[in-house]
């Protein structure tokens, strides 16, 4: 059985609690995606679009405005998430690398943001497709890239299961 | 080298062709109110892979205060009919609430109402 990273305290709060590797796990990834958000043509074209997606296919010149008005915001915005992230897990390791420490609604957002950007970069790269188990073996050049979107995965279901119904 | 030029470099993944939801030009079949300034404007949530359901379903209770039961529904309709709408407004509404699906990764797109 997969390990609950978070869960709901007696209180009503959002708690996080990571072991160490999944504490170095996780910084590990969340540096993928600083890589990925200095550079946002790294991962190819693909990729780019899944991150900052159409908000007027159909419409060119309303599509660059649309871009132009937010996409340096949008950049700002999973920075900060992304910060939020790192500066939550190195600044509450215990000495034997666990993690034990209180989220609000804003913390939980970024949380949300960075894991599930990593994740939409990770399943254009695999290529998920909708009915398909993502199995790969681990002589597959992609099964790491499987191992760590499997992992985001879980930590995001684990959080929005913890936050359901938090305000 | 980092992970995402190693996933390409040695997956070959970079297969399949992302192409924007198809929305077809309609404007010379479109009534007159419809091309009007005040025109309310929707927005539209497309299916994706990737994100997952209750994912999907949280933020659509975040973003717009919908119980969870609308949210649900609404996340069903994305699964099962490749896209719903999720809210609709002014451009500007239109706009803030495209951004803001975005910013949690969700495919959203806007456009006029009717069309």
């Amino acid at each position: 059985m997969s390990p609950e990273y978070f869960s709901r305290d007696a209180d009503g709060k959002v708690q996080c609690d990571m072991d160490a590797a999944a504490v170095e796990f996780t910084l590990a990834l969340m540096a993928e995606l600083r890589d990925l958000l200095d550079n946002p043509d790294l991962a190819g074209p693909e990729v780019a679009w899944r991150l900052v997606p159409a908000a007027h296919p159909d419409d060119l010149e309303a599509e660059a405005s649309y871009r132009a008005l937010v996409a340096d915001q949008l950049d700002r915005e999973r920075h900060s998430a992304l910060d939020t992230v790192v500066s939550m897990l190195r600044e509450n390791a215990a000495a034997d690398g666990r993690v034990l420490v209180s989220l609000d609604s804003d913390d939980m957002a970024s949380w949300m943001q960075s894991l599930n950007h990593l994740r939409l970069a990770l399943g254009t790269l695999l290529n998920v497709t909708e009915d398909e188990d993502l199995s790969i073996s681990e002589e597959d050049p992609g099964y790491a890239s499987a191992i760590a979107y499997d992992f985001l995965a879980h930590l995001l279901m684990n959080l929005v299961d913890a936050s359901d119904s938090f305000s | 080298m980092c992970f995402f030029a190693r996933c390409r470099l040695n997956a070959g993944i970079m297969s399949e062709t992302v192409v924007a939801p198809d929305i077809e030009e309609q404007k010379d079949d479109l009534p007159s109110y419809l091309l009007a300034p005040d025109t309310p404007w929707i927005v539209i949530v497309w299916n994706d892979p990737v994100n997952l359901m209750g994912y999907v379903t949280f933020v659509f209770q975040k973003l717009f205060g919908y119980p969870r039961k609308k949210a649900e529904k609404l996340m069903m309709d994305v699964h099962e009919k490749g896209k719903a709408v999720v809210s609709s407004g002014t451009q500007e509404k239109a706009e803030f609430d495209v951004y803001r699906l975005h910013a949690y990764g969700l495919s959203a797109t806007m456009q006029k109402a009717g069309k």
